[in-house]
């Protein structure tokens, strides 16, 4: 028999006695007990079986519900999902762990080009990335770049790509790992970003460009005084050569920039206010050299959202030139260009100012003496030259007593501050005149010029600056009237004669068209019969209230103010008028002024004059004297010549009295020369006289010219010039200067004769 | 360290001839009737051994050598030579605050050359896992304490413990070994398998579950009884104890086993707590797995716990509910768990109401259900 079952081996062990009997009860009561446990286990374990099915049964039907009601859950998720995937921008496709599209929405197949049935039926990735291949997508790509690419799994995946497709858009795909080792990857069309990123970068480089490359200084400030940017100009402007370098070092601009601080103020409540400054002119420190230039700025505000200011921009141009040339100018202003003298301008404001604090001065004007005949004669290069030379030697004696200006022309002033005794004005003026005295040598010619001075003192004569120019002026001219290289203390007297003298001249301005003016007559008649041949005529003013005025008294202020042209017009007009009644025999002469033929309009009055009066030009004669060609010698010959080809006679006046009458012979052909009456009225015992006269009649015989002796006043000297020889003459004896009318009414009464006969 | 394995004799009583009167520890095993009926089971131990401590208990069931028996008491004298002892007696009413009375076990017990501490509870009224943590809470988690709570068979009327004294109920029995040369190993398997559905505790308060699933707990119970086992409640229900588990922190499980039920309430008492929340599963046991479990207790005991010199002590306390279901078959188990043991150890154990032991896993001292458990005592040289 085999070994029986431990158990019943215990069992017999237990109901054993030890001596090899045991106790049947006991033995059959403990198998019994086996059988029964194991009848009660598989009971047991039946039951638990079946109440384990039946509770897994009921378990089951319970997780059908829940996975029903999951999967609808799922589904309405799912439809929401698809919604949601439907509305967005982007194209999404989700790939699960297996590389197959799980989810897509209808963006992706549009940007990515691929149908929704190709994408439903779940390709790999892959497949998406072959079918782009095809299409040409990734062309030119890097194949390192196409393999990163091609990567289907999400970890090596870039996370983000972007490509442009064959079509032209630029895709870029963002790729998002997802735990189940699966990815979503989402597309978008970011061709117009990159245009507009293109365009961006254009413009920004275009102005970049501007930037860097300025000539003028661009920056941006903070309100608080630091800069911010720089560009190049800027930082060379400064002297650095970084832009880094400047920012940090220029942090406070009110100090550091401006050489006056006040000014950042200025600046900031000026842009504060208007918003921006225009050609802000300062001067500022090169920062890095601390060198001083001027620089002009031009600056505007930019303010934030809420009003408030971010910062300042601005261009910074250097104008130290410009400055500098203004400063150039300023200076000009005072100082007389061709001489280096100070102007008109300079010396009256240093004379306003040396009165306003009530210092003694004295005042000295001068003027050259003969200056207009250099100009003349040597030209205007010449003219100017002289000058120079008159200020460096009018400067040398001037020194440090005061200040030397030119007025203009040739005037000069001397301002002599705390000189207020008539010596030293006498003193310095005489110098001066010695000065000029001396001969000037220019362009090889040896000048004498010389000068006149007129001198006024402050306070004695007056405190005001005008006034005392005035008074100065007055000096001078009687200085020029008392012969010249002289100098003339304005004395209180003069400002009345010159008052009185400028009220002349004012009333001779209007005294034309007031018919003041009258036509004298003298008559120039044959020596031997004296019959009247004609007229001189002369002109009078008859003044309201000082009377008949003759020639003396107003022709030389006629002749100072230019006056003289429009009343030797008139004369002219006036004269010819009268004349052109008589007798054709009777000739009228008159009188013309240098400064007719200075004006330039001596042949278009004449013309005028004789148009008017219809009377024939051989009827008139114009003298003229010495000093008329002195003027202007081109012009002068050309419109006597002018004159006489009209047929007018010109005739020599004065002959023999001025400086060198013989040469103005030989300048021109005169009709007539008419001598001057120093050689008619000789002296007892005087031998020369005659002789002269007697030289000059013959002169004017052997040219061909009608001598006129002037100044007859006694038969004794008519008895003479006939027996010399001369023809014509004109003096008191044979008639004075007297109205037209009284002259011409003879003739008047012959016509009415004639015409009654 | 010496161990004497002492005999009774129904007439003559303890055979100690052979032990050592000076003998430290006695520790002894029988069943409550006898307990009650026989006051010279005590008697004759104290007197043959006037300075050991004497701790003992009631069981289901007494374990000697390598098999069981229900009549016989048996007990054990060891004579230290490395270990200090010390004991603790505490009282523990029903419904008294277990956790408590452990930390002050805990707390009379501690030192810092602790090695461990085996002790024997009452145990109907204690709630062993509370009072287990209590005593955790006050030595912490590194020494290991062993034992169990006395039994009644399947009666569950009454367990008593001899805390060094006559053996009552509402008593707790400790002892603490002392020495760096004390070697104490653990081992704890149980060899219950799951079946049917999860569940989930729907309510419960303390140890005391009423409802699984929105359905009465007891109902489930009685279905899977059937009438016939059923009709041996609670001590039937020992068949099938119960895994819970915190859905929070799965790796641990706790299996539990039903110690009285109250029809009337419809409610289980259950040897330890049942979290409101946790997850429960029926367990049932086949005869093959719980003979593993022992094996595998019993190698866990005896493994890397270092070099012993002399004997060793094994105490083995194993659950009711195990004895219950194999039966007549028990045998296997400590067959298996002896083996795994070899001569070396001398045992003794008995059949409890609830196993104290570190866990297997965490090593921290719990309260097992349907756990064979043993503890390992020797000295190093």
């Amino acid at each position: 028999m085999t070994s029986p079952h431990r158990l019943l081996q215990r069992q017999l062990a237990k109901a054993g006695h030890g001596d090899g009997r045991f106790d049947l009860d006991r033995l059959l009561t403990a198998v019994s007990a086996t059988y029964e446990e194991m009848d009660r286990d598989r009971r047991r374990t039946d039951r638990s079986i079946s109440l384990m099915v039946e509770e897994l049964a009921t378990s089951n039907a319970e997780l059908e519900r829940k996975v029903e009601a999951r999967t609808a859950e799922r589904e309405e998720a799912r439809r929401l999902t698809a919604a949601t995937l439907d509305n967005v921008d982007q194209g999404i496709l989700m790939i699960g762990p297996d590389q197959r599209v799980t989810i897509f929405n209808q963006r992706a197949c549009g940007l990515l080009g691929l149908s929704a049935e190709f994408l439903a039926r779940r390709p790999r990735y892959l497949e998406i990335i072959e079918h782009h291949l095809g299409g040409g997508d990734f062309e030119g790509m890097s194949a390192a770049d196409l393999g990163k690419l091609v990567t289907a799994q999400a970890e090596r995946a870039p996370s983000r790509f972007e490509w442009r497709r064959a079509s032209g858009e630029v895709i870029e795909m963002r790729c998002f790992p997802v735990r189940d080792g699966g990815c979503v990857r989402t597309y978008a069309d970011i061709t117009a970003q990159r245009r507009h990123e293109q365009q961006l970068a254009a413009t920004e480089a275009e102005y970049r460009g501007l930037f860097e490359n300025a000539v003028t200084g661009i920056y941006r400030s903070s309100p608080d005084g630091r800069q911010l940017r720089a560009n190049p100009a800027l930082v060379r402007l400064n002297g650095y050569s970084h832009e880094a370098e400047m920012l940090e070092a220029v942090n406070d601009i009110a100090l550091q920039w401006y050489v006056d601080p006040r000014r950042r103020d200025q600046f900031t409540q000026a842009i504060e206010r208007d918003g921006r400054v225009d050609d802000f002119v300062s001067e500022i420190y090169r920062h890095r050299t601390r060198e001083r230039i001027w620089i002009s700025e031009t600056a505007w505000r930019v303010g934030d959202a809420d009003g408030g200011t971010l910062y300042y921009e601005g261009t910074v141009i250097d104008c130290t030139a410009r400055m500098q040339a203004e400063a150039k100018l300023a200076e000009l202003a005072h100082k007389d260009m061709l001489t280096g003298a100070f102007t008109r301008a300079a010396f009256l404001s240093a004379l306003e100012e040396a009165l306003g604090v009530r210092r003694p001065l004295a005042v000295l004007c001068l003027d050259l003496d003969h200056f207009k005949e250099v100009n003349d004669t040597l030209g205007h290069a010449a003219g100017d030259a002289l000058l120079g030379l008159t200020v460096r030697r009018l400067q040398e004696v001037v020194g440090n007593l005061g200040l030397l200006a030119r007025l203009g022309g040739d005037e000069f002033a001397v301002l002599l501050p705390d000189v207020a005794d008539s010596e030293t004005c006498e003193k310095l003026g005489g110098r001066l005149i010695d000065e000029m005295r001396r001969p000037f040598e220019i362009r090889g010619t040896t000048l004498h010029i010389g000068c006149s001075v007129g001198a006024v003192r402050s306070p004695r004569d007056s405190d005001q600056a005008d006034e005392l120019m005035r008074f100065a002026d007055t000096a001078l001219y009687r200085a020029k009237a008392a012969g010249r290289s002289s100098l003339r203390h304005f004395e209180g007297w003069m400002a009345q004669e010159t008052n009185q003298r400028r009220s002349l001249e004012a009333d001779l301005r209007g005294a034309a068209g007031r018919n003041e003016l009258e036509v004298y007559l003298q008559p120039i008649v044959e020596v031997a019969s004296g019959a009247i041949r004609g007229y001189e005529a002369l002109m009078r003013w008859r003044h309201p209230e000082k009377g008949l005025l003759t020639p003396d008294v107003f022709i030389p202020i006629a002749e100072e103010t230019a006056l003289i042209v429009p009343l030797g017009e008139w004369m002219l007009a006036a004269a010819c008028r009268a004349i052109a009644a008589c007798p054709e025999e009777i000739q009228i002469s008159v009188n013309l002024s240098p400064m007719q033929f200075r004006a330039r309009s001596v042949v278009e009055a004449v013309r005028h004059a004789l148009e008017v009066s219809g009377l024939a030009p051989t009827r008139l004669m114009l003298e003229i004297t010495e000093n008329v060609l002195l003027v202007d010698d081109a012009y002068t010959t050309s419109a006597l010549r002018e004159l006489r080809a009209l047929g007018v006679q010109v005739a020599l006046d004065d002959f023999g009295a001025g400086y060198s009458s013989l040469s103005y012979l030989q300048k021109f052909r005169f009709d007539v020369i008419k001598i001057d009456r120093a050689f008619i009225a000789s002296e007892c015992g005087d031998m020369v006289t005659p002789v002269l006269l007697r030289t000059i009649l013959n002169l004017g015989r052997e040219l061909g010219a009608a001598v006129v002796a002037e100044g007859v006043e006694t038969e004794e000297q008519r008895v003479s010039l006939c027996a010399d020889g001369a023809r014509l003459a004109q003096g008191y004896l044979f008639g004075r200067p007297r109205p037209a009318r009284e002259y011409l009414s003879v003739y008047d009464m012959a016509e009415a004769t004639r015409n009654v006969a | 360290m010496i161990v004497y394995d002492l005999a009774w004799h129904s007439t003559e009583g303890w055979t100690t001839a052979h032990a050592d009167p000076a003998s430290h520890w006695v520790l002894y095993f029988a069943s409550r009737a006898a307990l009650q009926s026989d006051a010279s089971i005590y008697a004759g131990l104290r007197e043959k051994f006037p300075l050991a401590c004497l701790i003992g208990c009631s069981t289901g069931g007494q374990i000697c050598g390598d098999d069981m028996d229900d009549e016989t008491p048996v007990a054990v004298a060891v004579k230290f030579e490395r270990t200090r002892l010390k004991f603790h007696a505490a009282e523990i009413a029903a419904g008294a605050d277990s956790r408590a009375v452990g930390r002050e076990i805990g707390e009379r017990l501690d030192a810092a050359d602790l090695a461990g501490i085996f002790l024997l509870s009452d145990g109907l009224a204690v709630n062993g896992s509370e009072l287990v943590a209590g005593i955790v809470a006050a030595i912490g988690s590194l020494a290991p304490v062993c034992g169990g709570l006395a039994g009644d068979g399947s009666q569950f009327a009454a367990t008593l413990v001899g805390a060094d004294a006559l053996p009552r109920a509402n008593v707790i029995a400790a002892l603490g070994f002392y020495g760096d040369k004390t070697v104490i190993g653990s081992g704890s398997a149980g060899g219950w398998s799951v079946f049917g559905p999860r569940r989930v505790i729907t309510k419960a308060r303390d140890n005391v579950l009423y409802e699984l699933d929105g359905q009465r707990a007891l109902d489930l119970y009685l279905r899977y009884l059937g009438p016939e086992d059923s009709a041996e409640l609670p001590g039937s229900a020992l068949l099938y104890p119960l895994r819970i588990r915190d859905p929070e922190n799965t790796a641990e499980e706790i299996v539990r086993t039903v110690l009285g039920v109250d029809f009337d309430e419809g409610s289980m008492r259950f040897a330890g707590n049942m979290p409101l929340g946790w997850s429960a599963e029926l367990m049932r046991g086949s005869r093959d797995g719980l003979v593993a479990g022992a094996g595998a207790a019993a190698r866990q005991a005896i493994a890397s716990k270092g070099p012993r010199s002399g004997e060793g002590l094994a105490v083995i306390i194993s659950c009711i509910g195990r004895r219950l279901l194999m039966g007549q078959s028990v045998y296997e188990e400590i067959e298996a768990a002896s083996s795994m043991l070899g001569g070396r150890y001398h045992k003794i154990g008995f059949y409890s109401y609830g196993e104290i032991s570190p866990h297997a896993a965490t090593g921290a001292p719990v309260l097992h259900n349907q756990t064979m458990t043993l503890m390992t005592l020797g000295e190093a040289a």
